[in-house]
């Protein structure tokens, strides 16, 4: 009798493995097409589609916010988006799915602005080149002439006095006030209007809410160096720039940006 | 013989001081001194005048700065208004 037994638990422990190590090969692939979008200006909405192979017990979302070392599990769902409250973060985002213990990533997608290093922007009758823009696929910035039409699609702000000459004060302006500048030096066209904010103190902090008609302006003046400022494209693109670096000898700053690629999200902490 | 001469000395004294000055050279000296008093005259007239348009001057320019219109000395440039977007 006590063989019998012993006989039946081997014979259960060995079906149990075995049922076991057939569900591990029967793992499903990961999601595909995983997207970053704004929900809103503070909340990231996380699109996936589901696996072509397999069916996941469900989803884990992971998210590693800028300047921190490892990734935290944010949820776990089983629908194919999901809304995220970063807290006024940045940071990298994945989603997993699951199949009992075993997890198939997606790729890696990023809220983290692309920062693009210092560069010398003149006056708008100055030598150096007076246009800067942001490639919106890329996030980074360049310089362009305001003196052309050309670029009236790559110009998303300008240094100006407002006058004739290179005297000081300077200010931030949206493209399309370039044509009536007293600067004379900008062609008419379908410059862009876009919205640059007051200064701002905390460069980490979400960038300022657009209220319309009251927060985003078509100019605002750089009082002091360095001096940071958001800037609303008319597309719904948000940037931080930093300006810095006066120099009255040759009519020009030093501009510094952080470009958010997720179009309508105001969070450019870096 | 010296009082003779003395006597021709005296003569000769009271014919120079006591001869008179011609008619004609008064005339003219008349004539000079009424022609400095014209010039004094017009110089005073002149200055009157001069002085004149100095006030008148004055006047034009003072009612000139009240007339016109308060404009910011300052090199400083204008720039457009400020609006919100």
């Amino acid at each position: 009798m006590k063989k019998a037994l012993l006989f039946t638990a081997f014979i259960l422990i060995t079906a149990a493995l075995t049922i076991s190590t057939s569900c591990e090969d029967n793992v499903g692939t990961a999601p595909t097409g995983f997207t970053l979008a704004a929900e809103n200006d503070t909340l990231v909405k996380l699109t996936w589609t589901a696996p072509t192979t397999g069916t996941p017990d469900k989803y884990v979302v992971y998210f590693k916010a800028v300047g921190t070392a490892s990734y935290t599990n944010e949820g776990e769902v089983t629908t194919t988006s999901v809304i995220h409250y970063p807290a006024g973060a940045t940071g990298d985002y994945y989603v997993a799915a699951k199949y009992g213990s075993t997890e198939e990533n997606s790729s890696v997608k990023t809220t983290i602005p692309i920062s693009t290093a210092a560069t010398t922007v003149g006056e708008l009758n100055a030598t150096d080149l007076s246009g800067y823009g942001w490639d919106m696929t890329t996030g980074t910035g360049a310089t362009y002439s305001m003196t052309t039409a050309a670029n009236v699609t790559k110009v998303d702000f300008y240094v100006t006095n407002f006058a004739v000459g290179t005297a000081t004060p300077y200010h931030i302006a949206s493209p399309d006030q370039g044509p009536t500048d007293a600067g004379g030096v900008v062609p008419t066209g379908a410059w862009r209007v876009n919205g640059i904010s007051d200064p701002i103190t905390d460069p980490q902090a979400p960038l300022p809410k657009y209220i319309s008609g009251t927060t985003y302006f078509n100019y605002t003046q750089i009082g002091a160096y360095p001096t940071y400022l958001a800037v609303k494209t008319a597309d719904g693109y948000y940037g931080l720039i930093k300006v810095d670096g006066l120099n009255t000898t040759n009519g020009s700053v030093q501009v510094s940006s952080w470009f958010q690629l997720v179009s309508g999200l105001r969070l450019t902490k870096h | 013989m010296k009082k003779l001469l003395i006597a021709t000395m005296l003569v000769a004294i009271v014919f120079i001081v006591g001869c008179p000055a011609p008619q004609d050279m008064k005339a003219q000296i008349d004539k000079q001194t009424e022609t400095i008093k014209n010039l004094e005259t017009k110089i005073t007239e002149q200055a009157a005048t001069i002085e004149q348009l100095k006030m008148d001057i004055e006047k034009i320019y003072t009612d000139y700065y009240k007339k016109a219109p308060t404009t910011p000395k300052s090199t400083q440039p204008t720039p457009p208004p400020r609006v919100g977007r």
